[in-house]
């Protein structure tokens, strides 16, 4: 009964909020106020279970991968629109998706969870699957430090009732299978290459005690053996096959292996490479990742960072001194002092600084000796300086709130509607 | 050419994160900018500190960096002494401030630390996180963000007294003759470049700021100007 009332009225407030001109998590939220067992009610119904991906990056990016290889075989999957992984915005999601009798028409959920609310989702959704794609050094205003981050996904960890898969290379993430009653422990592997073409590492957090020196036996359930480019090339079951990624970088391909992996171990041998290469084939670009949008026909490429090894990535594909470099960094980072730790390669000049933090990255590049044309603090009169100061394309460089501001100021309104700029 | 500043950091994998290490690194450039030339030693686990040095500098770390780091430090506690009754000037940053206290304890572990300060600090009591404004006891402004798990007994000559935001804490660190202490990151130095400057001087008569101090100071100004802003200070 409540379960039917939270529905009724989060639709309307969902239908009131669109009409405003947007989407909202707080239709979500209203639901949740009114059925606390909303979420149990609705995906925690699904005959297929819940499959739960959390991580400190690439949660967005193996989300959609496992999405899509799914719906490829055949299933149907509900999911949470990218970066809206709060318990209100997993809410909203099922208001837009369930149907007149409350079900949600799918087999499955795969679902997007930040790590923070992991605990608090999976207390009222359990998962059936947990993938945690990597721990890394993260936030520190907002987790203290990784170990905590770490205890959060323990705790998702012991709630899960089948299976756990994470990347072997980091054995902070083993460790987080140690004695749970069971949950089968899957991991995927990197071959020496990949390791090799990754001199600083991936990024992966040290717990310094004995969860840093988990390891296991087991065969891997996939194995990236290559990383180029846009390609990467992945085993499973001694079979192996090429795929398409979204954009550049050995963290797509650690994500697409997961994905692979994650699915392998969800249909068994209903699996099939063959479909799973055509859902690559078919993958959309991922906001913010290498996404181009055009201001006043010039082009700009959006690199988005939210911490160190997000910043890294971004970093080991710039290759060359970008024509034109743009930063864009604001509140969303409240302290960058991890910039410190950062190589920045080829990079000798920034073209424009922008946000509340252009004049603490204005400091850190005077002592890299890095060259700064002009700080301006709105982001909109920047992307008005490049659109009106040449042709040449731009790099941009952003946290999540800039990457926003820029695509609201060039008319892409997309993410926001779906994600109701909610994410963490 | 005149001799090299010598600057030890010491554990760098255990103790530098968060930027942390940055402070060695503004130490090192604004060395640089003046010509004086500066050595970098990185001590890990295992080996002796160096005889003798100008600047050892520790860098933050997590909790479970905390009990070995402590081993560590515990090992070189008597030469750490030496360096310093010597001459060297010590800056500790986070959890390796905390190191160079009484003792830190972590969970049910009791810690031991270097013992050159009065500090006693206990991991993971508290969390704070916020931008802050303050000033030291010269009366300078001091800007950092404050992302600390550590509840620490309070010492009769911090580093800086705080300002905004009201309410979080009073003070920072611990500053003596030849030692700094704080849990600001920032990196501390990059932000508050005076107290580079201050800790350069006591080992170097420093010239008239370079055209790169300048560039360097302007943007840490404008820097901390923003965060007091931010704080309506």
């Amino acid at each position: 009964m409540r379960y039917r009332l939270a529905l009724a009225v989060g639709r309307l407030v969902r239908r009131l909020a669109r009409a405003r001109g947007g989407g909202s998590a707080f239709p979500g939220l209203i639901a949740l106020r009114i059925d606390p067992n909303f979420l149990e009610h609705s995906i925690g119904q699904l005959p297929g279970g819940v499959v739960c991906v959390t991580g400190s990056n690439g949660k967005s990016t193996t989300t959609s991968m496992i999405v899509a290889i799914l719906r490829g075989h055949g299933r149907r999957v509900f999911t949470n629109p990218a970066g809206s992984n709060l318990p209100q915005g997993l809410a909203s999601a099922v208001l837009a998706d369930a149907g007149s009798d409350g079900s949600l028409p799918a087999d499955i959920a795969v679902l997007e969870v930040d790590e923070a609310y992991g605990p608090q989702i999976s207390e009222h959704i359990p998962p059936t699957h947990l993938v945690v794609t990597n721990l890394q050094l993260d936030q520190l205003n907002r987790f203290g430090e990784p170990e905590r981050v770490w205890q959060m996904m323990r705790t998702v960890a012991t709630r899960t009732s089948e299976s756990l898969l994470v990347n072997r290379q980091e054995p902070a993430l083993l460790a987080l299978g140690a004695d749970l009653p069971g949950v089968a422990v899957h991991s995927i592997d990197l071959s020496q290459q990949v390791l090799d073409a990754s001199p600083e590492g991936l990024g992966a957090a040290t717990l310094f005690d004995e969860r840093g020196e988990a390891t296991t036996n087991d065969p891997p359930v996939a194995l990236l053996e290559a990383s180029d480019g846009r390609r990467a090339h992945i085993s499973v079951d001694g079979q192996a096959a090429d795929i398409s990624l979204p954009d550049e970088g050995v963290h797509w391909a650690i994500d697409a292996a997961l994905a692979v992996g994650s699915v392998r171990i969800l249909l068994g041998d209903d699996w099939s490479w063959e479909v799973t290469r055509q859902a690559f084939a078919a993958l959309p670009v991922v906001y913010g990742r290498g996404e181009t949008v055009s201001a006043g026909g010039v082009d700009i490429t959006l690199l988005m960072q939210k911490n160190l090894p997000s910043m890294r990535a971004n970093l080991s594909v710039v290759m060359s001194q970008p024509e034109r470099l743009w930063i864009a960094v604001d509140e969303g980072t409240p302290d960058p002092s991890w910039i410190f730790d950062l190589d920045l390669g080829p990079i000798e000049r920034v073209d424009v600084l922008t946000g509340s933090k252009a004049h603490h990255w204005a400091t850190f590049l005077a002592y890299r000796g890095v060259q700064v044309g002009r700080i301006i603090d709105d982001t909109a009169d920047a992307l008005q300086f490049f659109s009106s100061s040449g042709t040449s394309p731009v790099t941009a460089i952003v946290n999540y709130e800039q990457m926003m501001s820029i695509r609201r100021l060039v008319g892409k309104r997309d993410l926001e509607a779906a994600v109701g700029g909610e994410a963490a | 050419m005149s001799t090299p500043l010598r600057l030890v950091r010491i554990l760098p994998d255990l103790l530098g994160i968060n930027g942390s290490l940055g402070n060695a690194e503004v130490l090192q450039v604004r060395a640089r900018w003046w010509s004086v030339p500066v050595e970098v030693t990185d001590v890990w686990e295992g080996q002796q500190l160096p005889p003798s040095a100008d600047i050892v500098l520790l860098g933050h770390g997590t909790s479970s960096a905390a009990a070995r780091a402590a081993a560590s430090i515990e090992t070189w506690r008597d030469e750490l002494h030496s360096l310093y009754t010597r001459g060297a000037s010590v800056v500790g940053v986070g959890l390796g401030g905390d190191l160079l206290g009484q003792s830190l304890r972590v969970g049910q572990q009791q810690l031991s630390g270097a013992g050159l300060t009065p500090t006693r600090a206990t991991l993971q009591a508290t969390k704070v996180s916020s931008e802050v404004v303050g000033i030291d006891s010269d009366g300078r402004a001091i800007a950092g963000y404050l992302n600390d798990l550590t509840e620490r007994e309070a010492v009769s000559t911090p580093l800086c007294t705080l300002q905004r935001p009201r309410n979080l804490r009073d003070t920072d660190g611990y500053r003596a003759e030849r030692i700094w202490v704080s849990s600001l990151s920032g990196p501390l130095l990059a932000l508050n470049p005076h107290l580079a400057d201050d800790i350069l001087s006591t080992h170097r008569t420093l010239p008239a700021p370079t055209e790169q101090h300048g560039a360097a100071d302007t943007a840490a100004a404008m820097a901390r100007a923003a965060i007091a802003a931010r704080l309506g200070a």
